[in-house]
């Protein structure tokens, strides 16, 4: 007799009828027990559904064949696990009937046989991976996710380091993935150092010295460095339409200052739009408001838009905020351009200085919060200084940096970044004080509660400096940058099975704010409370009300509609449309989270949130100003929903010409959440003769049809994209194609930049035909009957939407044994279902609770 | 970012203590350091003298244009075709193999990064890229110089070299930046620079310290993802002992002007050019004995033609358009031109007695075919230098598949690493003999 051991789910289990030899079964079971690896992986072992594929999906899906690229004959022998993504896909053609073919013989009963076989074991594998390794791997922070992170544990407003990091995600165009998808991470040793080097960056921009700055009155100049105005009587100046000229600013008449310094100043300033005739040199009036961009430079260099100023035609007005200013001072560019094209003079802004100031800086504590989560209360004053107030101070120079008071650029001003050279920091106890600072820092950054052998390794790198009596900013900095660059502040502590709450609470800040916990957050954490439902429900709108929930908005809607790929040449008139378009977009989705919308608006709504430029872009009429707001879209609009959006138009498009297939594809990808494969290499291509060459861009894309391997995919979502050919590359409305020449066809005259005048367009006879139909056979006339199509199907929209949040807030795409806790999220919602209501419960599901 | 420190670009698993005799030779011969420096080195015996010792791949992503690539002919009597004529002059010292690609390697553009890891499937969600090429080879015997590997890219970060673990060493892709570190020292802040190595040594000497927080209970698979993250800054640590121990080695001293930025802004080939030059210089300075060369057409290059700018990846789908076509055979043409430079400017150094060119194995070609179909066989492949008996034009038959890593396992060969396979190789070149 002999024994066979069978496997059933990774358990070895003896056969009927052992061996004579018992104790050789149990060697046996012992050494495979000891060889079975700790996490148990398994190929499918189930005889029925085995016996099954063998008989009707072999002929086909073999080793020689592999017809679709799946082979069974491989699959069967391999883990399952690695595979999932395969056999999902098979379960699903199955469960549609798309799978066997016709000519199958496979009965109902054998297919529903078949199916709840798979599907146990994909479930149970699943399961296993949960218990033993979790849903995700480990994660490590993206470069977005740090750079919040460090401004948030440095209390830092102002930091632009994610493009200096290494490792930039990349966005899966054909698996879906979000960029923090865990299992796509990499780091390389170069990597390190760039970790360092921005760590060090940081600290540099937070440790702010010196005194409080005065706070002051600033006037602008009439000349200086702003040479490209001119100047109009004694007291008025006009900047004319150019690109990035500076405005000067000096101290009001009367005014001392301590120097200057960057941060947030309120502005009152008198303006009005007027045209400089060149050639006559006079001032003419001008029939429009000018619509100018202010921008200013932070600290490290980086410029950041401030705020826009809008002069109004025929008589001078006022504007009064808030704005950043930075150590470049203000710089002002027009966003509308004229179609006389006059780049240098013509339209311009008149500047009424005698009524126009700016005071600030506007400082609630100093030293700033910043200083404070590095030093805490420790003072800082001049080097030589440190001995006389307090009898301690360091016996050495502090290191050469350079200093983030960001000074501005003033006329007449000290200049006090060299002065700060000499700061340093002052401990009378500097040991016990390094300690200190470190235990809450690291406490924070590693987001968990720190052991006191934790914090005595740490400070093992202030030790030397503190023993050498360096400045105490220098002896501990090695310290903080070990801390910032080690594994525990990186990636994130999840281990399988049930998070722990300060895990719990990560997952939930990284979802909704892509940072660290706050200080309540990390609280609630500590209470040990934050897993009880109505504590967690509390919690997520507290967090979906603060402001650092646009960052998750900004987040989603860049993985998952790419909408900061809408990009436009700088500095002419659609710079400033681009910004519009991407901010409409994040915008809507922000009505959509704070509104009580059903989720169905996405594809389609009777509303947009929109500004003026938006308006105007879509044919809206009666908004004014440059707020976005909700306004009500007219009787017949097309606009409704996310696919009508300009932005979403833009990046679907070619540069100058519209894509249908990549818009079919974006619908088919992002809307209906059906999995498009990525394409097989081409054979190759011979010529095609002159006469041959398709006419039309119908005809061009009916060439796929005749391609076997191209037709399979491309059934999917090729035609789809005809519905949004009523509207060009750049999201906006059309009826005819333009023609190639110009000069030829029809001219009409096109205003799309609200305030810019229009320009010439010529249209070909070649009329837009948007009728198509879905891969599922439904036929549509235009753009408005495709969306009824997707509306006819809300759960199936709202699943994809919950799976994309799902996968967005754990870092791991959507499985198969996934779909359990997506079934269970829409049971617990039958009726309607908000971004929120489908936040909330991913959050309350078990995927998200777990590791 | 203000006052960044200069970075030392550099990658080295280990040292080995042969290194460092030569280190101490260079440092004794102090500031009088240049071109030629390499007849210098050959009195101290420090080294192994292997018949090639220094390898230089350039790649070029969108293909060839098949009608202007392929020659005719066979062996030596070929009839040139339009791009190797450009490099005709070294016919005799060079072997154009055609018929072999990359097995299992699909992807299209994206498949850039298996260039030289030859990493199967890179688009499945599982992949993980392998060890390629030039880190490899750098690995054993790219210690003896200041820099073990340089790889530059003109655009952005597109990289065909990954270490051990799969990560991507992030190429240079400012020549202005490559220059600075070839040639410019900053003798005053010598000192401050190695406490700041030290201290940064000290930085990641605690960050390996084992943790044992994160890694109590962690997975085995999620500790082999932890291991990645500190085999990546164990390797930076050894860059820094390296740097440290390179620190006080004077960097040699050459009449090449810095390259101007604003002379090549937006033009590809001009970038490539630049790139070309400092890394024949820094070859033939001894500065680094390994260097790859990506010249990226995707996405987004552009270059200047005819009074015109092109963006290269657009014209790589000509459609048969002619003015297109030819826009592009210039493009290609160009980088020819620049393998052309690449190979004289080896060709005119000599060490002990032999030329440069001899001791260096060269690899030119691309990872597809043509960047039209984007067809991913019978890939365009030139071997130079090295000292290997070239055969001039060869052709393996088939459907264009045998495998090209066959050829870099005999390139490895040619600069005496002593390995079974590489990659997907399944045996040496058949027909190259060394």
């Amino acid at each position: 007799m002999r024994s066979e051991l069978q496997f059933y789910d990774g358990l070895p289990r003896p056969s009927v009828g052992c061996e004579r030899r018992p104790w050789k079964a149990i060697v046996r079971l012992v050494v495979i027990g000891v060889l079975l690896p700790a996490s148990v992986q398994a190929e499918l072992k189930s005889d029925v559904a085995t016996h099954l594929l063998k008989k009707h999906c072999i002929e086909c899906h073999n080793a020689d064949k592999q017809e679709g690229g799946v082979n069974f004959e491989q699959l069967l022998t391999t883990e399952l696990w690695d595979n999932q993504q395969v056999w999902s896909a098979a379960v699903d053609k199955v469960r549609s009937g798309e799978m066997p073919p016709e000519k199958s013989e496979l009965t109902d009963k054998h297919r529903a046989d078949l199916l709840s076989s798979l599907d146990a074991a994909l479930i149970e594998a699943g399961e296993t991976r949960r218990r033993t390794v979790g849903r995700v791997p480990l994660r490590r922070l993206t470069p977005e996710e740090y750079e919040y992170t460090l401004r948030d544990l440095l209390h830092l407003e102002h930091l632009y380091v994610k493009q200096n990091l290494p490792d930039q995600p990349t966005r899966g165009f054909f698996d879906q993935s979000f960029s923090n998808r865990a299992a796509a991470q990499t780091v390389s040793p170069a990597g390190i150092h760039e970790y360092v080097k921005v760590a060090e960056h940081a600290i540099n921009m937070a440790g702010v010295f010196g005194e409080k700055p005065t706070r002051n009155r600033f006037v602008l100049t009439h000349g200086g460095f702003s040479h490209f105005k001119i100047p109009v009587g004694e007291h008025a100046s006009y900047v004319g339409n150019t690109a990035n000229r500076w405005l000067g600013m000096k101290l009001a008449p009367g005014e001392r200052s301590n120097g200057g310094y960057s941060g947030w100043y309120r502005f009152h300033l008198k303006t009005q739009s007027i045209r400089f005739n060149e050639h006559a040199h006079v001032f003419e009036p001008f029939n429009h408001p000018i619509y100018s961009q202010l921008s200013t430079r932070t600290v490290d260099d980086q410029k950041v838009n401030t705020a826009v100023l809008i002069s109004q035609p025929h008589r001078m007005t006022v504007q009064d905020g808030l704005m950043y200013i930075g150590r470049g001072n203000l710089m002002m560019s027009f966003l509308s351009q004229n179609d006389t094209g006059h780049k240098r003079w013509g339209p311009g802004v008149l500047f009424d200085e005698k009524e126009s100031w700016l005071e600030g800086p506007i400082i609630d504590e100093w030293p700033p919060a910043s200083y404070r989560s590095l030093y805490d209360n420790l003072p800082n004053c001049n080097f030589w200084d440190a001995k006389k107030k307090w009898n301690a101070g360091p016996s050495k120079m502090p290191e050469k940096r350079w200093h983030p008071r960001g000074d501005l650029r003033l006329e007449h001003a000290r200049h006090n970044d060299q002065k700060m050279a000499n700061y340093v920091v002052v401990s009378q106890k500097p040991e016990k004080d390094a300690r200190r600072l470190l235990t809450t820092f690291m406490t924070r950054a590693f987001r968990r509660p720190v052991k006191p052998e934790e914090v005595d390794s740490y400070y093992e790198l202030a030790q030397p400096g503190i023993e050498a009596n360096i400045p105490f900013q220098d002896a501990i900095k090695p310290a903080y940058l070990a801390v910032l660059s080690s594994s525990e502040f990186l990636f994130l502590d999840e281990q399988p099975g049930k998070l722990n709450d300060f895990a719990l609470a990560n997952r939930l800040s990284y979802f909704l704010w892509r940072s660290m916990p706050d200080e309540a957050l990390f609280e609630i954490a500590k209470s040990g409370k934050l897993h009880e439902p109505a504590v967690l429900e509390t919690q997520v709108d507290r967090m979906l009300a603060d402001e650092r929930a646009e960052r998750f908005i900004e987040s989603f809607a860049n993985d998952w509609l790419q909408v900061d790929k809408v990009q436009a040449m700088p500095g002419t008139q659609n710079a400033w449309l681009a910004g519009s378009m991407k901010h409409e977009t994040y915008r809507f989705l922000r009505e959509m989270l704070r509104g009580d919308h059903d989720v169905v608006n996405l594809i389609d709504s009777d509303f947009v949130v929109v500004d003026d430029k938006m308006a105007h872009y879509y044919g809206i009429e009666g908004v004014a100003g440059p707020e976005f707001r909700l306004v009500r879209l007219p009787a017949g609009s097309r606009r409704g929903g996310l696919m009508t959006q300009a932005s979403v138009l833009d990046v679907t498009s070619e540069d100058s010409k519209t894509n249908p297939i990549l818009r079919g594809a974006w619908v088919v990808r992002k809307i209906m959440g059906v999995h498009i494969p990525p394409p097989p290499p081409l054979p190759p291509q011979e010529e095609v003769p002159e006469e041959e060459r398709p006419r039309t861009m119908r005809e061009e894309i009916a060439r796929h049809g005749t391609v076997r391997s191209c037709r399979d995919c491309h059934s999917k979502f090729d035609t789809v994209g005809f519905a949004l050919e009523e509207f060009g590359p750049k999201g906006q409305a059309r009826e005819f194609y333009p023609n190639k020449e110009k000069n030829k066809g029809k001219e009409v005259r096109v205003s799309l930049i609200y305030g810019a005048g229009s320009h010439r367009q010529w249209l070909s006879d070649e009329r837009v035909e948007t009728a198509g139909e879905t891969h599922n056979g439904k036929s549509f006339e235009d753009v408005a009957g495709l969306k009824r199509i997707l509306r006819q199907d809300e759960e199936h929209f709202a699943r994809h939407l919950t799976s994309m949040l799902m996968a967005f807030a754990t870092g791991e795409n959507v499985q198969y044994s996934d779909r359990r806790d997506i079934d269970q999220i829409m049971a617990a919602q039958p009726g309607k279902k908000t971004l929120r209501s489908l936040i909330l419960g991913v959050i309350q599901s078990r995927a998200f609770q777990e590791k | 970012m203000k006052n960044k420190p200069e970075s030392n670009h550099i990658h080295a698993p280990w040292v080995r203590p042969a290194a460092i005799s030569r280190r101490t030779v260079l440092r004794g011969l102090g500031a009088s350091l240049s071109l030629p420096l390499l007849e210098a080195m050959t009195c101290c015996g420090a080294e192994q003298v292997h018949s090639a010792n220094r390898m230089v791949v350039l790649m070029s992503d969108l293909g060839m244009l098949p009608q202007y690539w392929f020659p005719k002919g066979m062996g030596f009597d070929y009839e040139d075709s339009r791009y190797t004529k450009v490099v005709s002059s070294f016919r005799k010292r060079m072997t154009i193999v055609t018929g072999s690609a990359l097995p299992g390697v699909d992807g299209q553009h994206d498949a850039d990064i298996c260039y030289l890891t030859g990493t199967p499937r890179p688009q499945s969600p599982s992949f993980r890229n392998g060890e390629s090429l030039d880190v490899f080879a750098a690995g054993h015997i790219g210690n003896e110089t200041r820099y073990s590997l340089i790889n530059t890219c003109n655009n952005g970060g597109r990289s065909m070299t990954f270490n051990r673990s799969g990560s991507k060493v992030p190429p240079l892709n400012d020549p202005v930046a490559l220059y600075n570190k070839l040639f410019v020292e900053n003798a005053a802040q010598a000192k401050e620079q190695i406490a700041k190595l030290k201290t940064k040594k000290s930085i990641l000497d605690k960050v390996l310290e084992p943790s044992r927080a994160l890694q109590r209970k962690v997975s085995a698979t999620d500790r082999e993802r932890l291991d990645q993250y500190f085999t990546a800054v164990r390797d930076a640590e050894q860059e820094l002992v390296r740097a440290i121990e390179w620190s006080t080695v004077p960097k040699p001293k050459t009449d090449v002007t810095a390259p101007d930025r604003d002379a090549y802004k937006g033009d590809t080939l001009l970038i490539s050019s630049a790139f070309q030059k400092l890394i024949s210089l820094a070859i033939q300075t001894d500065q680094t004995r390994i260097a790859t060369m990506l010249v990226s057409g995707a996405f987004g290059t552009t270059f200047r033609h005819d009074g015109k700018e092109w963006q290269v990846h657009a014209l790589s789908h000509h459609a048969g358009d002619p003015e297109k076509i030819e826009a592009l055979a210039h493009y290609e043409e160009s980088v020819m031109s620049i393998l052309n430079a690449l190979l004289h400017s080896l060709d005119e150094v000599q060490e002990n007695g032999q030329p440069l060119l001899d001791r260096t194995t060269v690899l030119f070609g691309s990872h597809l075919l043509n960047g039209h179909s984007h067809s991913q066989t019978n890939l365009p492949t030139i071997l130079a230098g090295g000292g290997f008996r070239h055969k001039g034009l060869i052709q393996f038959e088939g459907d264009g598949r045998y495998p090209l890593t066959n050829l870099y396992l005999s390139m490895l060969h040619k600069l005496g690493i002593e390995t079974d396979r590489f990659s997907t190789s399944t045996g040496t070149m058949r027909g190259l003999e060394a």
